[in-house]
């Protein structure tokens, strides 16, 4: 198990490093020379060459791009993202401000997602071309056809406008004292949209993952034994089925950032996702790549722990060699 | 079994080569037995249309094709204001109504909907060509090349696509072509995985190794002899990568870093008309452009699962792993 681990470790390494290399290469290329972004023309002028210089070396900005890309990652090493263009704040205050509700409109939008999306792509795969399962597959499919904007601007229109039960924007309604029961309403809709919208997959996996199940040796001859159904489908293909549904987790993480990506701005969520949005608009370079070694790093370790987990509960995953 | 997962390969062999090396011919006894007496063509016909949903996926596509390419005929101009019609409900004369600046929202619908298939299959050809060669070399040539190139795809891939073009996006400016550029650099990863894993299986077998003992080039081998093998693949993967593009570039348009106003874009039209004012008052506004992206992507997914399951008679009794395009 150490060894799989540490192998799957090393492999993280070289990926890493390509997508700080991408980062760096979109800084350099991007418009504008962040040395001028925080001072006045009128400054500017009254600069003499070496101030120039001096000021060039203090943002870090000479030497040979080698040089400069350690800089760079050696910076966020130690948590120097660099600083925003707009604001002049730096990346890390920016974006440590925003990673809080990022956390709990994901983590509560996987919650629902897997609430709905195991069972029901496990009632679908045992009740095979039932109505039930002609449902939830096109309940899927529908779902993931649908951009989630799209869908967000219904949920806002049904629960928003027409019945007017949720708010429709923001984490709290201004000038109000906020309580957990705002919080929560404001919660409600971004987090059912991203979690619907995830659902879709996790239920075609889990469907998948089943029917792949229901259809091997080793349920056969558990029917043939004469096991009761209920003890066949519990014990020997729940068990066996939920196992590949781990390895969607990984997958999936980068799924809720996308869909965060664009639910957030729907509804004004103040989140990362946002602030990407915002940083983009603005053609804020720091923020930007920082914000995608950011997203990398954590889906690279969330995909990291779902093969470890897999590992775990599945032990021919590790001897599996090519 | 899905030991590896997008974003980090843990085991260097696909799916397709653990089935395979063993047993060459494992597959086509399986199709020959089939062909016996019926044309793979026909067959395949046949399988697609056995699928009714992927059959209404493909009249509804192409009925939307037609209404895209036939725009100049049956719209009006979709740049022009018109004072008298800003905000007005739909009529007789503008069957859907104006918009806020007073265009008519018909005819912006049926232009949007011709970029938005501009951009999916633009983009989509571009990277599934892309896709496709490096997945080629990468499967043929192994080693240090294959190492390399799956290591980068790692990387692309460990970012969420539609990310990683907002961020590449803000860098060059967003435009239309630029739109296409992106999702054309950044998409490829996906159809190259699946073009190595199949280049990987199929470079071992005996008609590859037949032609090089004939001493056949490489290029040749490649292209006239493990390319034509692939086709089906590339077809499916192609046909949801179009679905997936689509929602990128409406998703893209929506947040104001895809194609730039006035260009007509149902992304575009759904964020201006997102107030809930406006979303309450004025519905033929936002309802229009939502169903028509819902209705192309479902259509282009229908018809790439019918493709896929017509193709590979497995996939559809063993429920295998779906790649359904859409990912915002």
């Amino acid at each position: 198990m150490g060894a799989y681990v540490v192998r799957r470790l090393l492999l993280v390494v070289p990926i890493l490093f390509l997508v700080t290399v991408a980062g760096f290469i979109g800084l350099e290329i991007a418009p504008g020379d962040p040395m001028f972004s925080q001072i006045s023309d009128e400054m500017l002028q009254e600069l003499s060459e070496e101030q120039l210089g001096q000021r060039r070396s203090d943002l870090g900005l000479e030497g040979p791009v080698w040089e400069r890309y350690g800089r760079w990652v050696g910076g966020m090493l130690q948590g120097d993202f660099g600083y925003s263009v707009v604001t002049g704040r730096p990346v890390l205050e920016e974006i440590s401000a925003r990673a809080g509700p990022t956390l709990i409109l994901m983590g509560t939008a996987l919650a629902i997602a897997i609430l709905i999306g195991v069972p029901f792509g496990i009632i679908s795969a045992v009740k095979q071309y039932s109505l039930l399962d002609y449902g939830v597959t096109s309940f899927s499919l529908f779902m993931i056809s649908t951009p989630s904007f799209v869908l967000g601007v219904v949920a806002i229109y049904v629960f928003g406008v027409w019945l007017d039960l949720l708010p429709v924007s923001g984490m709290v309604t201004l000038g109000q004292e906020s309580n957990i029961w705002d919080r929560l309403a404001h919660l409600t809709m971004p987090a059912m949209v991203l979690g619907l919208h995830s659902s879709a997959q996790i239920m075609r996996y889990t469907r998948n993952s089943m029917l792949d199940v229901l259809t091997s040796d080793y349920m056969v001859t558990a029917r043939s034994k004469g096991l009761s159904g209920t003890a066949i489908l519990l014990r020997h293909g729940l068990r066996n089925a939920l196992i590949p549904v781990i390895t969607i987790f990984g997958l999936l993480v980068g799924q809720f950032v996308a869909g965060a990506v664009v639910t957030e701005q729907v509804f004004g969520w103040p989140g990362m996702g946002r602030l990407a949005v915002s940083a983009a608009q603005d053609q804020d370079p720091a923020l930007l790549m920082a914000i995608m070694v950011i997203v990398a790093v954590g889906v690279l370790m969330a995909s990291l722990l779902a093969d470890i987990s897999y590992a775990l509960v599945d032990p021919r995953v590790r001897y599996e060699r090519s | 079994m899905p030991s590896s997962i997008r974003g980090c390969d843990m085991s260097e062999a696909d799916p397709v080569t653990r089935l395979d090396p063993g047993i060459p011919g494992a597959d086509s006894l399986e199709a020959v037995a089939l062909v016996a007496y019926e044309s793979p063509a026909r067959e395949k016909l046949r399988r697609f249309m056995r699928h009714r949903l992927a059959v209404v996926g493909a009249v509804v596509l192409f009925i939307v094709v037609m209404l895209a390419l036939l725009a100049p005929l049956i719209t009006q101009d979709p740049f022009r204001s018109d004072l008298s019609l800003v905000r007005q409900p739909p009529s007789a004369e503008h069957w859907l109504g104006g918009d806020l600046a007073g265009r008519d929202v018909w005819s912006r619908v049926i232009y949007g909907t011709r970029t938005s298939l501009i951009v999916g299959i633009a983009a989509t050809a571009f990277y599934v060509t892309v896709g496709t060669l490096l997945g080629l070399v990468a499967g043929y040539a192994g080693g240090v090349v294959d190492q390399v190139l799956m290591r980068v795809a790692d990387a692309i891939m460990s970012i969420p696509l539609l990310l990683i073009v907002v961020v590449f996006i803000a860098v060059i400016g967003p435009s239309l072509s630029s739109v296409i550029i992106v999702i054309g650099l950044l998409g490829w990863p996906a159809a190259s995985r699946v073009v190595r894993g199949q280049t990987l299986a199929l470079r071992e077998s005996e008609f590859v190794i037949a032609a090089r003992v004939a001493g056949a080039r490489t290029g040749t081998i490649l292209f006239r002899h493990i390319l034509p093998n692939l086709l089906s693949t590339l077809i499916v993967v192609a046909t949801l990568g179009v679905a997936t593009s689509i929602v990128i570039e409406a998703s893209l348009s929506f947040l104001g870093l895809g194609v730039r106003p006035p260009t007509p874009s149902l992304g575009i039209m759904v964020n201006e008309a997102r107030s809930p004012t406006n979303l309450q008052n004025l519905p033929w506004l936002w309802v229009p452009p939502a169903v028509m992206i819902a209705l192309t992507v479902l259509s282009v997914n229908f018809v790439g699962d019918g493709l896929r399951d017509a193709f590979d008679p497995r996939s559809a009794a063993a429920g295998k792993v779906t790649t359904t395009g859409g990912e915002a």
